[in-house]
């Protein structure tokens, strides 16, 4: 190899790749990500698309690509949690309000749009799904214990009624899960526009404290997410709620089958949220950005994001989709609950917040502490210190102010 | 130079494509660590700001703790065990298909599966671990929800993972061993045990040496295990947080490849000074 | 007897997690993700085989895995006995360098290279190609390391010498005096290089782009999602793929046994 292509290679510079012939228009989306029946149409309706699915690693096969500079898909799915991390790199993706977003954003909800926009007003993801939260509990356990989820508007009403339910049932299925809703109702979070870590501020202690509050009481049940714990408590009752997205009712089917009734949904204490939810963008290799953005505007519309829905449980962007018939089924794993519609409710009243790129790296240390208070023992107050200080150390080191 | 051509002949076609797919990796991995680079945008050279970064890590601190906990855990069960059933197996005459097949399994067991069977097993509250301490008596372990609960839990995995990998490779070892030996032995009035100690292990001990390397940069790498079992995160106390783990979720997560390079050679120091030390260890006493 | 049953226990605690997939396999994922979950295997089998062959084309992306695991096993038994058994019996300028230097390369962990790797297929335009999983794989410092071992132990010196001084060259050598002698060792190099390419997930991954190419694991991958992931048909799916890596290991390990006999030509 020549010096000067070795050491291309090394700094990546941009000479000499990205020379391949590109055919058709490339499509990476992970399994489950888009309406398989969608794919199919679109793919006949727009000749040369070609779609390729990824189970897991998705974002690695993404990144390593991007970094490669080589095999970069046309579209790509970019997932709610990773899309502010794309911000500093927006230049990557073709800005699609220059194609026309713009006459599409009434459509939509207005804070899901505002997260696929930067703090320069480059707009890189068009919004697929999202993720309203609400309150999943289990009728039956709060019935015996004389508690209605109707009352609850506050999370101290919500943890009252924790309170009342002892020792028959843990209310809460761990302290993260407090802490991420309560923060995902704020309109503040870690970093503000300024590139200002504002994590050790009023509205983020809050959060926490709601989420020590929880343990204090000792109303939950120290259940991580993800453990095969959480389908037996949720099945026999020993954990009565779970604050959660709409998406969560598909995992709770699966997970507890046989509880299939006893279910119900109520708005979430303390406000609505949005958790999940995902963006389709146009890469800056994409040869022809006014075809791909058509594919997605098509892929996107209120028509397929019905379908969405019905296939898959991607919860609608378009709030046209909301009225659809097909959508406001009632649910008899809900007791013949319409959830849709509380959710729907939700969905238009999330707040707007500023995502930053470092969100979900500064959130990481938030719950591992919060982890090791629930799980470890560890004092809340040093708790509280010690993530301070590691988030610290990371804005500096990532040149936060 | 000419006598060793048919030497460097036999090895360059190896080189040659080591020059190109293994040698370039190790350079950009050195030559990453000393710049900060989000995986697109522009790399910016920072001397050796992120290697004080890592010094003054705890997280990092702690994955190395971790990872040398784990380690130890696991390793001296897999190669110990490994041992005995490679022993056994090759005296004994009947079922050997079946018991090298038996044994195989596991190195090839899908790890989705494994991640489903290992988290149901030890689950704290509905675990079948737990059944089974219950049913004898014993309360509830935190297997995945405590420091010492999740290093036994990976530990045990890998345990399980590799012992018969590891004890196939020992059977091949034995191969070598000429079968009078082993009689000759027996016939002296040795114990089986006797013969193992005495006789197999230091005429295996190339294989051993292998075995143990091996198992010490596998082991320093641990990544999968940790990942199916306690999530990207390393669970509770980050109790499963292995240097590759955060490695992995500091480039491939959060798009700081920059760091991520930087912990590589971190571990990368670390594996070496481990392997020379082992490599000590084994070979001491072995005729030069 | 003790020994045997020492040897059923093991068995036991090996087979387990396999037997789970195989509950798995053959029921309804309800009946898997319920508490308590279904124990014993049950008659859904065919239902989730016939749920992977509509979801992935199963036997496409086993032939490519095929190709790959084959090439990449050829390759590595070629190159690598032969590297490995020059650096085991020969002394020649500059090889413990060149051993160090490659023993260097295991120490890097696979996540951290798959980028530089990738950008060096681009460069090649192997990017897409069963080529980006076959040649790279021979790169298998593992495999060389082994091969070191178990020739040092095994070929001995007198017998080189012998075959030296009957006007062996350098590779009559390794052919006529090495390589009889390491078939154990080979046949161990051959099934863990087919069984790694084999269930190597993440590299294929990443460097094939093309829907029609995707190996094995990669397919697989694509029934795993986010939510609502089917395990029934996962499973299936898994043992299915399972099965072709234990004939390979049957045949391969044949070579493990019998062999006694032809120890005493060795001493």
């Amino acid at each position: 190899m020549r010096r000067r292509t070795f050491l291309a290679l090394l700094g990546l510079a941009a000479a000499g790749c990205a020379t391949e012939t590109r055919e058709g228009m490339t499509l990476w989306m992970w399994s489950g990500g888009l309406s398989e029946k969608s794919l199919e149409e679109a793919t006949a309706k727009f000749p040369g698309l070609r779609p390729l699915q990824a189970g897991s690693q998705f974002k690695t096969k993404l990144m390593t690509n991007l970094a490669g500079r080589s095999h970069v898909p046309d579209i790509t799915g970019l997932k709610g949690e990773d899309i502010s991390a794309f911000f500093p790199n927006a230049d990557q993706f073709a800005d699609l309000r220059s194609l026309g977003a713009d006459a599409f954003k009434p459509q939509y909800l207005g804070w899901k749009w505002q997260q696929g926009i930067t703090a320069e007003g480059r707009m890189i993801g068009f919004p697929i799904d999202t993720g309203p939260t609400g309150l999943y509990y289990r009728h039956d356990v709060f019935d015996r214990h004389g508690v209605t989820a109707a009352s609850f508007r506050t999370w101290e009403d919500y943890f009252d009624a924790g309170v009342a339910m002892k020792p028959g049932a843990s209310m809460v299925l761990n302290l993260r899960m407090v802490y991420v809703i309560a923060m995902a109702q704020s309109k503040r979070q870690l970093v503000d526009e300024n590139k200002q870590y504002i994590g050790d501020d009023d509205h983020v202690r809050r959060a926490w404290d709601l989420a020590i509050k929880a343990h204090r009481l000792g109303i939950t049940a120290g259940i991580q997410d993800g453990s095969p714990d959480v389908n037996a408590a949720l099945t026999t009752g020993q954990v009565a709620s779970l604050i959660g997205a709409s998406w969560a009712a598909a995992d709770l089917k699966s997970g507890a089958p046989d509880s299939k009734g006893l279910w119900r949904v109520a708005p979430t204490p303390g406000g609505a949220a949005n958790s999940g939810g995902s963006f389709l963008g146009i890469t800056k290799y994409c040869r022809e950005p006014e075809k791909a953005f058509e594919i997605v505007t098509w892929l996107l519309s209120p028509e397929q994001q019905v379908r969405g829905f019905l296939d898959l449980g991607l919860f609608p962007s378009a709030p046209d989709a909301f009225a659809s018939p097909d959508l406001r089924q009632p649910d008899e794993f809900f007791g013949g609950q319409t959830i849709f519609d509380t959710f729907a409710e939700s969905a238009k009243q999330v707040p707007v917040a500023y995502m930053s790129p470092w969100e979900p790296r500064l959130s990481q240390l938030f719950y591992d502490e919060l982890t090791n208070v629930e799980s470890v023992g560890k004092p809340p107050e040093e708790a509280w210190r010690d993530v301070q200080h590691k988030a610290r150390r990371i804005a500096d080191h990532v040149g936060l102010t | 130079m000419r006598k060793y051509l048919p030497q460097y002949l036999a090895i360059a076609p190896f080189f040659l494509l080591f020059g190109v797919f293994g040698l370039f990796p190790m350079v950009f991995l050195g030559y990453l660590a000393f710049h900060t680079w989000d995986g697109i945008g522009e790399m910016r050279f920072v001397g050796l700001d992120q290697f004080k970064f890592l010094v003054t890590d705890d997280i990092f601190w702690l994955s190395l703790v971790n990872t040398l906990e784990i380690w130890v855990m696991s390793t001296v069960p897999t190669l110990f065990l490994g041992l005995v059933i490679a022993y056994v197996l090759h005296s004994s005459v009947r079922f050997t298909t079946f018991y090298r097949i038996a044994y195989f399994v596991p190195s090839v067991t899908s790890l989705v599966a494994v991640a489903i069977v290992f988290g149901s097993i030890f689950s704290s509250h509905f675990g079948l671990l737990n059944a089974v301490v219950e049913w004898l008596g014993g309360g509830a372990l935190p297997w995945l929800t405590s420091e010492w609960g999740i290093k036994v839990s990976i530990s045990v995995l890998i345990v399980w993972q590799w012992t018969g990998y590891n004890a196939i490779i020992y059977l091949a070892g034995l191969q070598a061993i000429p079968s009078e030996v082993l009689d000759a032995a027996t016939v002296d009035g040795a114990s089986r045990w006797q013969a193992l100690w005495r006789i197999v292990v230091p005429m295996m001990k190339p294989v051993i040496l292998f075995t143990a390397i091996a198992s010490t940069i596998g082991g320093l790498q641990t990544f999968t295990e940790a990942q199916i079992l306690v999530g990207e995160e390393g669970g509770p106390g980050q109790s499963g947080l292995t240097m590759v783990l955060y490695l992995y979720q500091q480039a491939f997560k959060h798009n700081d490849f920059g760091y991520g390079a930087t912990i590589g050679v971190g571990l990368f120091l670390v594996v070496l000074l481990f392997s020379l030390i082992n490599w000590r260890l084994v070979q001491r006493g072995e005729r030069p | 007897m003790k020994r045997h049953v020492v040897l059923v226990l093991g068995v036991l605690v090996s087979l387990f997690p396999f037997y789970w997939m195989v509950v798995m396999a053959t029921n309804a994922t309800e009946n898997i993700l319920k508490f308590p979950p279904a124990l014993t295997p049950g008659g859904e089998l065919l239902v989730n085989v016939g749920k992977v062959f509509e979801e992935i084309d199963f036997f496409g992306s086993m032939l490519n895995t095929v190709l790959a695991a084959v090439g990449a096993t050829v390759l590595v038994l070629a190159f690598d006995s032969l590297a490995a058994f020059t650096f085991a019996k020969f002394r020649f300028p500059g090889r413990n360098a060149l051993f160090v230097l490659l023993l260097g390369t295991m120490m890097i962990p696979p996540q951290l290279s798959a980028i530089p790797q990738f950008v060096v297929m681009a460069q090649f335009g192997w990017v897409g190609s069963l080529k980006a999983l076959i040649v790279p794989a021979v790169i298998n410092a593992f495999g060389i390391f082994w091969m070191r071992q178990y020739i040092s132990g095994a070929v001995h010196d007198e017998l080189l010498e012998a075959s030296r001084l009957d006007g062996c060259g350098f590779f009559r050598q390794f052919w006529h005096v090495g390589l009889p002698v390491v078939r154990p060792a080979l046949a161990f190099l051959g099934i863990f290089t087919f069984i790694s390419v084999w269930n190597d997930y993440l590299w294929p991954l990443v460097v094939l782009v093309d829907p029609d190419q995707v190996t094995l694991q990669v397919a697989l991958g694509q029934l795993n999602r986010t939510h609502d992931t089917d395990y029934g048909m996962l499973m299936a799916g898994t043992v299915l793929a399972v099965i072709p890596l234990l004939i390979v290991f049957l045949i391969g390990a044949r070579n493990f046994i019998a062999d006694l006999a032809k120890g005493a030509v060795r001493g």
